[in-house]
């Protein structure tokens, strides 16, 4: 009767062991020794992967800049410096060392020190740059509208950014609405600084898969138009500047500078060389760039429509 | 290094002292600021040079004088605040500040300044011109620098070079009046050098330039670098550079242009690595790391150690005569602060015929440092570099401790590789030539040694059953009426006595029963002179007698008057009596009695069956 059956506890209700199952009682007959486990241990007296005291300090490799260093800075004088007073402010490579003697360099000239930005920018300097930015950010972006409809897409290289966009190559990847499928087709360029830069790791990591030579779905379109239609030109907001600002921060962190000539060398080639194969034809050179902009963006919008249109139909 | 930093900034009201920590911290210039900041703690992974920062502000308004002195001589570094547009405050700098702290600290723990300039953003030029001779007049300013608040220029510049004047002073390494490496800094990294120097050639070659990137920094050298560190040389310096190596003079040079270059942290990473504290000392942890050494055991170097010391001895035996002579030594001991072997050495292991210590002997006496005080063993291995170029923890890598000799009794093995025999006996029983003769030193050699150099130890290898083993002797003073316990623990004893002498084997019996009668150490009699006439002892058995009453073997004769180095056999047995000391009673009684036992047992079987036969063939 259950009143008067037993509570069996868990850990004795179930079969355990080898009275689980035929197999395992089998298994616990026949002498077999199981295999040996990998067991891990640590060494002791193995130096670290990674040193993890310190800062990184400039060592024996660097002697070739430390030699060349004939000034020392302008706003800081060390007791042991012995140089002369330098007078007006070049770029020094002071706090960023991540120098790594075993990169390959595949620049010749030997003057690093113009690659690395300035560690610290002033407000003034900020705007004038972040305007002269947004005009040739709208010249570039006016040739591509125009070349758009005729040939086929280009690639945002021709944008061909300059070294302020290099410097935050390690910007995180907006993951949203962009899709790599279209890595290679153009994206309305309302871009913000960090989408640019991403169309541009992502060419340089698709390079075999680009250059698809149809127009790109609809539906990708749509979703990229949809996130940069919002995006008002003609009054750029604080995105812009914040933009830049993580720039700044994320300047005086790293200076893989060389690694991404390498790579922005690459695509210039690879660019260059198609675009050569396609014929392009010569750009327009549309004094409004602005209103460029916005007619290519009304015929998206048509377009749009239609094959939405289109695709109901079809469903 | 120091393990944190406490900056504490000061200067006249109103030049921004406040209003630059703010802007450290929040990144953006606050308009209003309250008189004092907070003291604010930044944790180590932020910081610059990883290390937990304090920053404390200083309030004229706010805090007494008596709170200022305090926090003046907590501070690790003092930041002087002036401001660039205000010529008072620079007056006031050198007016009233720096004797102010000057008072507050010590001559000897001198704390470094730091001249901060704010308020560059209000003035077209730089005031560091007017700045300098400042800092040249007072040796304990560290850095100069300007910023501004307001624009947040170079704050974190600042809070760097802050940093900086704590972990990495340039005061010990460098005098800018005379341009030139202070003579302790150049004293260091000479002997960083001689070290790093693996084979002793005078430069560094690729090899050994790779092995010191590699140490000191974790990262390898490539060999474009190794071309640019040559050119660099070669340009500047005459000699730095000489076969395709760098030179001593090229290597100074080089950290010479670091710390010109303002670069000094690297200098001060090289002196670090090699075990150099802030004073420019080697520091204790680094000479004397913490080993334990539990009751009964001994302590032996380990192979590794073994080879360390093999490759320090080529490197130095530039005639490569398997010897060191007196120069060789004196170039060996270079890297120490002293010279750690006199000329009692010569006499306590193996040298060649002009006196100089062999290639054995070198490594004996390191074995007998090693079992005799492991401590200075420690140091010497420190000096020598040990950790660093065979890439081990500490020194004490080095050591193996041995197990108790409880355990090797119990288990009736031994694993040692040194073995202690003190040598007992009355004055001029000839003990000190039974340690010389242990060094293959007859009579003759003996008596040309010098009084001043004579040495209570001896030690060389012998042969066990094809081991190689060390046997370290140890002569004890005849002080009869107080042994002490380190005099007593050994692994064998020897009693040495006189044949001619008929007093000296009195000694010996005497210090048998007060002694060794019931301990467990392993006992042997020497009958030594056996050349001279054998006279009879002043005591009541004759040694004969005396060692079979005590279950002891025979007295050995031995003499040390040949032609050749004497017999080396003694020494062989009494290793072996110290390896196994269970045998050295045992087999004296046991093989006689199996045999007359099993004598008597096959005379007893023979009668009792011809007992059988014969009472068989009577029926």
């Amino acid at each position: 009767m259950e009143t008067e059956a037993e509570v069996i506890p868990i850990w004795q209700n179930k079969p355990h062991g080898s009275t689980r199952s035929v197999v395992r009682r089998i298994g616990s007959i026949v002498p077999m020794k199981p295999p040996p486990r990998a067991c891990f241990q640590e060494l002791p007296g193995l130096p670290p992967l990674r040193p993890m005291d310190g800062p990184t300090v400039p060592t024996l490799a660097d002697i070739a800049w430390i030699a060349a260093d004939e000034e020392s800075e302008t706003y800081a004088r060390v007791r042991s410096d012995s140089r002369p007073l330098r007078h007006e402010w070049r770029p020094t490579p002071l706090l960023v060392m991540h120098r790594n003697s075993s990169v390959p360099n595949f620049r010749r000239d030997v003057k690093k020190v113009e690659t690395l930005r300035k560690p610290a920018v002033t407000a003034m300097n900020r705007t004038t740059s972040l305007q002269d930015e947004l005009s040739r950010l709208r010249s570039q972006i006016a040739k591509i509208v125009a070349t758009e409809s005729g040939s086929n897409p280009l690639t945002p290289d021709l944008l061909s950014p300059d070294d302020t966009s290099m410097s935050f190559s390690m910007a995180p990847f907006e993951t949203a609405p962009y899709q790599p499928a279209t890595s290679a087709s153009f994206v309305i360029s309302d871009v913000t600084e960090e989408e640019e830069e991403e169309d541009e790791e992502e060419d340089v990591v698709s390079v075999v898969s680009e250059l698809m030579p149809d127009p790109m779905p609809p539906a990708n379109m749509s979703a990229s138009m949809t996130a940069s239609a919002t995006f008002d030109l003609d009054h750029p907001s604080m995105d812009f500047r914040e933009a830049e600002e993580d720039t700044v921060s994320l300047s005086k962190s790293t200076s893989f500078a060389d690694v991404m000539d390498i790579l922005k060398d690459m695509n210039r080639m690879k660019m260059s060389k198609d675009r050569c194969n396609r014929g392009c034809t010569s750009l327009m050179g549309e004094s409004d760039s602005a209103s460029l902009i916005s007619e290519a963006l009304r015929k998206k919008f048509t377009l749009k429509d239609e094959d939405i249109r289109g695709m109901k139909k079809h469903n | 290094m120091r393990k944190d930093v406490r900056i504490l900034l000061v200067g006249e009201p109103k030049v921004g002292k406040t209003s630059l920590i703010m802007s450290l911290v929040s990144e953006e210039f606050p308009d209003d600021v309250p008189l004092r900041a907070e003291e604010i703690t930044i944790p180590a992974d932020v910081t610059p040079e990883r290390v937990p920062t304090h920053i404390v502000d200083y309030s004229e308004a706010e805090q007494s004088d008596e709170q200022l002195y305090q926090e003046i001589s907590k501070a690790n570094v003092i930041c002087i605040v002036y401001s660039v547009n205000n010529k008072k405050s620079i007056e006031k700098v050198t007016s009233h500040w720096i004797p102010l702290i000057n008072d507050r600290t010590d001559k000897d723990s001198r704390v470094p300044l730091i001249l901060v300039g704010n308020k560059s953003d209000l003035v077209e030029h730089s005031s560091m011109e007017t700045i300098l001779p400042i800092m040249n007049q007072y040796s304990d300013i560290e850095t100069c620098v300007e910023c501004s608040a307001k624009n947040l220029k170079n704050i974190s510049e600042l809070f760097y070079y802050a940093q900086k004047a704590v972990l990495h002073p340039t005061g010990p390494l460098y005098c800018p009046e005379e341009k030139e490496m202070k003579p302790s800094c150049i004293k260091s990294l000479t002997r960083i050098f001689k070290v790093s120097d693996l084979d002793n050639d005078g430069i560094l070659n690729d090899k050994e330039l790779n092995f010191f990137q590699r140490t000191c920094f974790n990262m390898p050298l490539a060999p474009q670098a190794l071309e640019d560190v040559k050119n660099v040389v070669r340009k500047n310096m005459t000699d730095g550079v000489e076969d395709n190596g760098l030179t001593l003079k090229g290597f100074l040079f080089l950290h010479t242009l670091f710390i010109q270059r303002g670069r000094h942290e690297t200098t001060w990473t090289v002196l670090r690595r090699f075990g150099y504290d802030d004073d420019l000392e080697l520091h204790q942890e680094y000479l004397f790391p913490l080993l334990k050494i539990p009751a009964d055991c001994t302590t032996e170097l380990n192979h590794n150690a073994y080879l360390f010391l093999q490759s320090v001895f080529d490197k130095h035996d530039k005639d490569r005569d398997c010897a060191l002579s007196p120069e060789e030594v004196k170039d060996l001991f270079k890297v120490f602060p002293y010279m750690p072997w006199g000329p009692d050495v010569n006499n306590t292991v193996c040298t060649n015929d002009q006196g100089w210590i062999t290639y054995q002997g070198y490594l004996s006496q390191w074995t007998l440092t090693t079992y005799l005080d492991v401590q200075r063993c420690l140091e010497y291995l420190g000096y020598l570099g040990y950790s660093i170029i065979c890439e081990q923890e500490s020194q004490a890598a080095a050591i193996t401790v041995t197990r108790n000799k409880r355990i090797d009794l119990q288990k009736k093995q031994t694993q040692r590789s040194v073995f202690r025999c003190n040598i007992l006996g009355a004055r001029g029983s000839g003990k000190t030539s039974f340690l010389q003769a242990f060094l293959g030193r007859n009579l003759l050699k003996q008596r040309k040694i010098r009084e001043d150099h004579k040495s209570f130890y001896s030690i060389n290898t012998t042969y066990v059953y094809g081991q190689e083993k060390y046997l370290l002797l140890h002569e004890v003073m005849p002080d009869f009426d107080f042994l002490s316990e380190e005099d007593l623990a050994c692994d064998v004893v020897c009693l040495v006595y006189d044949v001619n002498n008929p007093r000296s084997f009195e000694y010996c019996a005497k210090v048998y029963k007060q002694y060794f009668m019931d301990s467990k150490t392993p006992c042997t009699m020497i009958a030594s002179k056996s050349d001279l006439h054998e006279a009879r002892q002043h005591y009541s058995l004759t040694p004969l007698d005396f060692c079979r009453k005590n279950k002891l073997h025979p007295p050995q004769p031995w003499t040390c008057n040949t032609v050749d180095a004497p017999n080396k056999d003694l020494y062989t047995k009494l290793t072996t009596m110290a390896m196994y000391p269970h045998m050295a009673q045992a087999d004296l009684k046991s093989s006689t009695f199996w045999l007359r036992a099993s004598v008597g047992a096959t005379v007893f079987a023979v009668l009792g069956f011809a007992m059988y036969r014969a009472i068989l063939k009577q029926r």
